[in-house]
């Protein structure tokens, strides 16, 4: 029988343990996400075409279609001159601590709770993290629970 | 048995899990759940390194659509952005999606059907170097459309042009 168990929990960088690549490339992802988010609520809010916005940046059309509906890797420096095309603003950055957040509820509507009756989530106390916090949190591992038959 | 009441079937049978967001404290705003096949796809961690980069795009992909973030959206399979990333395919009337995990290369495609408004069922993992030919596309749908009669003989997935029979809330649908 296959299962769906993750292979791991996530949790924040320790000692000099490298991290894996999946966990890297899902960050690095996360970050351009983020920011894709802001340039294309940006760019939604402010009413323009790409058209328009092309004409603004002196840009191939295609070159703003790239920028607006990917989360593409684009430099910080052109990341500067969209923003300030579409609405004249200057992003800033920030940071947060994604594995401190503490874990959502997933029985999210009523239905999926039902759903979720054969799933077991696993609660782990996370380590102490490169900032030194030993917040407790939660990873996200999932297992499947075996089914009544299994049981017996 | 609704659409709901069968799902949970195929979870408690595991032929389906739910796909729970990689960050613990990501409220799920759409949900998705998936195959075996695409598990151990997006699963986690435990890829050879030369798969690892390009399944973390894929969970990124498909935890960016839970988490309600704008995506971008084409219904017509002969006329999208390039850089589309939920796109549906032809034929349309069967409704097989693919999430378009364009980078790296080579391209990955997740298939997969909407069992209902804002939620996605993940059937498989095809590389794009295996969509060669007019043939392709039509041969991945009707694989697909068979996995999903095998885990839902009496669903089928929605279907028809209106967007927001699949998708709520904030999209890009530029």
């Amino acid at each position: 029988m296959r299962t769906f168990q993750e292979a791991s929990a996530l949790s924040e960088p320790q000692g000099d343990e490298p991290i894996d690549r999946f966990t890297l490339a899902y960050m690095a992802g996360l970050t351009r996400d983020r920011i894709h988010e802001m340039v294309l609520s940006a760019f939604i809010e402010s009413g323009l075409t790409k058209a328009a916005l092309a004409r603004r940046l002196d840009w191939d059309k295609s070159r703003v279609s790239k920028v607006i509906n990917t989360s593409n890797n684009m430099t910080l420096e052109t990341l500067g001159e969209v923003m300030f095309a579409i609405d004249g603003s200057c992003p800033s950055a920030a940071r947060n601590w994604p594995l401190r957040e503490v874990k959502v509820n997933l029985r999210e509507p009523e239905w999926f709770a039902e759903c979720m009756d054969g799933v077991r989530i696993r609660t782990n106390t996370f380590h102490a993290g490169i900032s030194g916090s030993s917040t407790p949190t939660t990873t996200n591992v999932v297992t499947m629970r075996p089914r009544a038959s299994e049981d017996a | 048995m609704s659409i709901r009441d069968a799902i949970a079937e195929a979870v408690e049978r595991r032929h389906l899990a739910p796909l729970p967001h990689f960050l613990p404290g990501v409220a799920p705003v759409r949900h998705v759940f998936v195959t075996s096949e695409v598990w151990d796809f997006v699963g986690g961690p435990a890829l050879p390194k030369e798969l690892a980069k390009k399944a973390a795009e894929g969970r990124r992909m498909l935890d960016s659509f839970t988490a309600g973030n704008k995506i971008v959206v084409s219904l017509n399979p002969h006329d999208k952005p390039p850089h589309c990333q939920l796109s549906r395919n032809d034929p349309t009337e069967e409704g097989v999606w693919e999430f378009r995990i364009r980078d790296p290369k080579p391209q990955v495609r997740i298939f997969g059907c909407f069992a209902e408004c804002d939620v996605f069922v993940a059937l498989s993992v095809v590389s794009k170097d295996d969509l060669v030919g007019k043939l392709a596309y039509p041969l991945a749908v009707a694989d697909n459309s068979s996995i999903w009669g095998g885990i839902f003989p009496e669903h089928n997935p929605v279907t028809g042009e209106d967007i927001n029979a699949y998708i709520s809330g904030s999209f890009g649908f530029i």
